[in-house]
């Protein structure tokens, strides 16, 4: 792996030189050479056992104020020199008044170092151990009081899946303005389904465990049984739940469902070319108070909490610094890639990422999260007469003007300031501008997940990102269902 | 690639497969005002070895012999530490095809990236001629080739191509306080995509959902989705519940009901892997098994579900040529899943109701349904409430809640068949059993 890596950035240096000599205003060269590892047990046996390598170049050229892009998976020099005269002649042919901004040029190598184990050190049989233990945790142990096993007339486990993932390796930014920088990239994570069926009923539960921190998390006894155990615990409780009611609520966001909210909604909103194309309607709205004294919400390659997503350098090769988007309830400003920060003539917030090498560097989000407030879990609990809490976020959908529908896969009623009922598959509708203007608390502690299962797709791309927040509390809002 | 099946059979592999594709893809595509273009030449290779049934596979964006070698080793000692398939019963043999369909376009041959960035300027000009409350976020050319090969060491050695021209716009449309956003697509096997039309159509919605007013009232009479509707809400949870591996692994809620009636009579639905102009129609599948034409629901009975080889063979059944690769992973998916046509077109079904809401495009949240259960929460964005055939007003988004599996037995089909992004063709279809609030 090091030496294709040593040979490629090599040709890459090559190429700068080659395009200095067709008088391209700029050139810059981003190298991949990635691997995701994908590992599933499913129904007793190995699914899949998956070993993915992702090696190529990508090529951006300007010429007179014009951009252009291109990109192959060809290890030969040749090959590459064909897309370096492609992107010259997109950027001929596109004539599309781009300018980017200035940017520091550094020479930099980023990788995070406090972890033991790296999965490249890991055998496949240790792995191998690891997704068994929690694969025998959903049957093995006794998810609830009344019954010994999960195994009993009554109820049946229809579906069982452990998988793991690992996307690692080292993205490679040449510029010929000097930016030299690579950085190692590493996200594993293990996600757990359960389907069971009790007394005609179906319920499902899923755990994740997500980290760029190694595998030491994942090779933890204790985490490994709690992502079997919780994973039935949480189906079985859904089986034997009642959807809830629906209409407007006060509703307790957990953490995942907090950072839906953060990502999908506001997240999106706040992206620079969503401003300069005026898409958003946030567009006009620096400086205006948007929400309550709760709301601060901050998008970050490195956040200060454990578990986000690590992403020191952005795809054009600038650090990625912590974006304020709103603080205290104010719209501070947007995420930019170089491209949109020249358009608003300021810095490049280290926003500009591409899925890959194949694809062209647009303004995507890192970590987004919702900051902290000053509440107690059991604080904002006790304080609640009548609401839903909901986790378990799974997805959903948000559009530009900022209405959104969101789905929750568990929840529990909350009456007197005391957590009752389960309920199941809640959906969340509404309005991110207006709901930011309802939330009333938020407790002191961030969680943040990221997982290397699917990503955040917007424009045919799909990265990896992290999100979260704290409990939030939101005095209005609309639930979906029967 | 016949050496590298050898290479693998002789270091160790009781099977081999290699599986190469080249794809190109142009690209033209405004953001704002702003046009952008790109290119790029994809080259993957996947390779299956099977050491005494256990399965391991590698996703490579290489043609590279050296990779390739150095992956199958370490697919061979993955293999040999793996526990075995005990469901495994081989790579696919050689099978002709069902019939020769042809998947290539020469007429979209003639098109390079100097006319996508010619037509691309001129619909943003045009879009902006349309009206002043219009803003353009994106109008978008994409033009892929691609082909195809498998081998494998059962002596599978097949080919195949096909290509492809994809529009997609996305509009907003503002009026005071009042906004719209929409999109809309097209795509064609011709140069002749229409993207006058599919402009038109698309702001004019836009316009018309700035219109919209709130239904004061909980709705639970007819509604008639349009087929990009249907398609997303089938594609979300019907179609990925008539896989074998849905039926195997224990999340299909049709896994007990094959022969039964399932649906409303009028409903039929085949899996076409050779509809003609279908956008997913080859020879073979992606393991070089034939496509076919499967039946899925015939007269509102359950009568088959669609396979790969190893979920055929692990039911007992013949493949349905369903294989389909994502990366490393060999998934059974639709190819071209069609809804026959009822004998209505849009405006009769419409008369047919005293009252009956219109749900068009793509409901947000769609892709959220549970398809274990059926159970549907999605809210409708371009939603027109019609009274005695005529729509009366445009209303605001609203929850649209139920269960697809029930809908589904009280239906009427349409005859407006329209291909969908989601690879599904269907007419439009009113539903009976659904609730909007």
């Amino acid at each position: 792996m090091e030496d294709e890596l040593g040979y490629l950035i090599d040709y890459g240096h090559k190429l700068i030189k080659k395009g200095e000599e067709k008088s391209v205003d700029w050139i810059e060269v981003r190298i991949e050479n990635t691997r995701y590892e994908y590992i599933q047990y499913l129904n007793d046996r190995v699914k899949e056992a998956n070993i993915n390598r992702y090696i190529g170049v990508g090529i951006r050229v300007g010429i007179d104020k014009s951009i252009g892009f291109s990109s192959t998976s060809s290890h030969d020099i040749n090959r590459m020199e064909e897309a370096l005269e492609e992107a010259i002649k997109i950027a001929r042919l596109s004539n599309n008044e781009i300018t980017l901004s200035t940017e520091k040029a550094s020479k930099k190598r980023y990788e995070l170092r406090n972890y033991r184990h790296h999965p490249r050190d890991i055998s496949f049989e240790e792995k191998l151990d690891a997704i068994r233990k929690i694969y025998e945790s959903i049957f093995e142990v006794s998810p609830r009081k009344d019954i010994a096993k999960v195994k009993t007339p009554d109820i049946e486990i229809s579906l069982a899946s452990v998988s793991y993932g690992a996307y690692y390796g080292d993205i490679i930014v040449l510029t010929n303005e000097g930016v030299d920088v690579s950085s190692h990239q590493i996200l594993t994570g293990i996600r757990t389904t359960v389907i069971v069926e009790e007394a005609g009923k179906r319920g499902d539960g899923t755990t994740y465990l997500g980290t760029s921190r190694g595998m030491d998390k994942l090779l933890e006894e204790d985490n490994l049984v709690k992502l079997g155990v919780e994973a039935t615990q949480h189906a079985l409780e859904k089986a034997g739940s009642s959807f809830a009611p629906a209409g407007r609520q006060v509703v307790i966001a957990a953490p995942g469902v907090s950072g839906v909210f953060a990502h999908e909604s506001f997240g999106h909103m706040s992206e620079g070319d969503f401003a300069l194309s005026k898409s958003t309607p946030l567009y006009d709205k620096i400086g205006e108070t948007l929400g309550t004294e709760y709301v601060s919400i901050y998008d970050s390659g490195i956040p200060p909490y454990e578990d986000s997503f690590y992403y020191p350098v952005d795809s054009e090769g600038v650090e990625t610094k912590t974006v304020t988007l709103v603080e205290k309830g104010v719209f501070k400003g947007f995420m930019h890639s170089r491209e949109t920060a020249a358009s608003y003539g300021v810095d490049s917030t280290g926003n500009g990422r591409a899925e890959d090498y194949s694809h062209p560097q647009i303004v995507r989000m890192r970590n987004t999260y919702f900051g902290p407030g000053d509440w107690g879990y059991e604080e904002i609990i006790k304080e609640t007469k009548y609401g839903i809490l909901v986790d378990d976020e799974r997805g959903g959908q948000a559009n530009l003007d900022g209405t959104f529908t969101f789905t929750a896969s568990r929840g529990y009623i909350i009456k007197n300031g005391e957590i009752k009922e389960p309920v199941r598959d809640i959906i969340l509708t509404g309005n991110i501008l207006e709901m930011l203007k309802h939330v009333d608390a938020a407790t002191d502690k961030v969680e943040i997940l990221t997982l290397p299962f699917g990503g955040c797709g917007k424009d045919g791309q799909s990265v990896y990102i992290g999100l979260g927040g704290p409990y939030l509390r939101i005095a209005k809002l609309q639930i979906g269902g029967k | 690639m016949e050496n590298i099946i050898r290479y693998a059979l002789s270091n160790g592999a009781d099977e081999a497969e290699i599986f190469t594709r080249y794809t190109r893809v142009n690209e033209a595509r405004t953001e704002g005002d702003k046009l952008k273009n790109d290119s790029k030449i994809i080259i993957e290779t996947v390779i299956r070895i099977v050491v005494d049934k256990s399965i391991t596979t590698a996703y490579l964006t290489t043609d590279s012999g050296d990779v390739i070698r150095d992956s199958i080793n370490d697919l061979i000692s993955l293999a040999k530490n793996t526990p075995p398939d005990p469901y495994w019963e081989g790579l696919p043999y050689p099978k002709k095809p069902v019939k020769h369909v042809n998947a290539w376009s020469s007429d979209l041959e003639s098109i390079d990236q100097e006319l996508l960035t010619n037509l691309t300027k001129k619909d943003l000009e045009y879009m902006k001629s349309k009206d002043n409350r219009v803003i353009p976020v994106s109008i978008k050319y994409s033009l892929y080739s691609t082909g195809y090969k498998v081998v494998n060491s059962n002596g599978v050695n097949i080919e195949d191509r096909s290509n492809g021209l994809g529009y997609f716009i996305d509009v907003k449309a503002k009026d005071g306080n009042s906004e719209s956003n929409t999109f809309g697509f097209k795509r064609s096997k011709t140069r002749e995509i229409e993207s006058e039309k599919v402009i038109d159509e698309t702001v004019n919605r836009a316009l018309e959902l700035l219109k919209g007013v709130k239904l004061d009232k909980v709705y639970k009479g007819p509604v008639l989705m349009d087929p990009l509707a249907v398609s997303s809400t089938l594609y979300f949870s019907l179609a990925r519940v008539i896989t074998g591996t849905a039926v195997q692994e224990g999340y299909s809620p049709l896994a007990k009901r094959l022969g039964e009636e399932i649906s409303d009579k009028r409903l039929t639905i085949y899996d076409d892997g050779l509809l003609e102009n279908g956008w997913n129609t080859r020879n073979y599948d992606e393991e070089g098994y034939p496509q076919q034409k499967t039946g899925i629901i015939v007269d509102g009975k359950l009568v088959g579900f669609i396979h790969n080889t190893y979920t055929a063979r692990r039911m007992g059944v013949e493949s349905t040529g369903n294989a389909r690769r994502r990366e490393s992973m060999i998934r059974v998916d639709i190819t071209n899943l069609t809804i026959k046509p009822g004998s209505k077109d849009l405006d009769r079904l419409m008369s047919s109701y005293d009252e009956l809401i219109l749900v068009r495009n793509m409901p947000m949240g769609a892709h959220t349904i549970n398809y274990m259960t059926g159970s549907i929460n999605m809210v409708g964005t371009e939603l027109y409430y019609v009274k005695k055939g005529s729509i009366e007003k445009v209303l605001k988004p609203l929850t649209i809640t139920g269960n697809i599996y029930e809908a589904l037995t009280d239906i009427e089909i349409g005859n407006d068949v329209e291909d969908t992004f989601f690879n599904i063709y269907t007419p439009s279809i009113v539903f009976t059993k659904f609730t909007l609030a």
